[in-house]
């Protein structure tokens, strides 16, 4: 995966990590069967750019999402793992506001991972509310109890 | 009892000192086709779904 995450940051593709890797790379320690990538719904550029960076992993091209909210999500098993592109977030209005508030983190390796911030994190999880969301929201609750939970 | 029998206390801890962790490998997951979701809620059936199938199988096969 880290092959991946320097392509992407390499060709300039807007994304931003969220879900379980993101809490992971917050300092959680947390499985995740996926990588969850937010990106903007209908840039087309960066579609052309995601899709000729995948071409040879993706049996399906990344499309934008559709006037009745088609494509709104995007999942691929690839041999980086399984792919999930999300093309909206619950509890965040926007993308391009995200992506202004955006946080660069490292990963175990040491590699930048463009990541949705910890406020707009702990927004989405709340948002979404699921089960398997309640120990995220009393991690970030908890960093943001102690101050450390940026932006 | 120890402190990491406690889930609240366990969360304060990595709370306060966060680490990053390398990812643990998973199961191996069974093939699937590129899946396209108008919505998270269609996506976690799908995926309670998978996530049921690899608990199965992992039941019959060890």
């Amino acid at each position: 995966m880290d092959e991946l995450l320097n392509q992407l940051s390499a060709s300039g593709i807007r994304y931003l990590l969220i879900g379980g890797q993101a809490m992971r790379l917050m300092g959680m320690p947390r499985y995740s069967m996926d990588w969850d990538l937010f990106i903007p719904p209908k840039d087309g550029e960066n579609f052309a750019k995601l899709n000729a960076l995948l071409e040879e992993d993706l049996e399906a091209p990344l499309v934008p999402l559709g006037p009745r909210g088609e494509n709104f999500i995007q999942t691929y098993q690839t041999r980086w793992g399984v792919l999930q592109f999300h093309l909206g977030l619950p509890g965040v209005r926007n993308f391009d506001a995200a992506e202004g508030r955006a946080v660069v983190r490292l990963n175990e390796n040491e590699i930048p991972v463009k990541c949705l911030c910890g406020s707009d994190l702990l927004a989405a999880k709340k948002a979404a509310n699921r089960p398997q969301d309640q120990a995220d929201i009393e991690f970030l609750m908890e960093l943001e109890r102690l101050g450390k939970l940026p932006r | 009892m120890k402190v990491t029998d406690d889930y609240k206390a366990k969360t304060r801890l990595w709370a306060e000192h966060p680490k990053v962790v390398a990812p643990t490998p998973g199961p191996p997951l069974p093939r699937f086709k590129a899946m396209k979701f108008r919505t998270h809620m269609e996506m976690n059936h799908w995926k309670a779904a998978l996530l049921r199938e690899i608990a199965d199988d992992r039941a019959r096969h060890g």
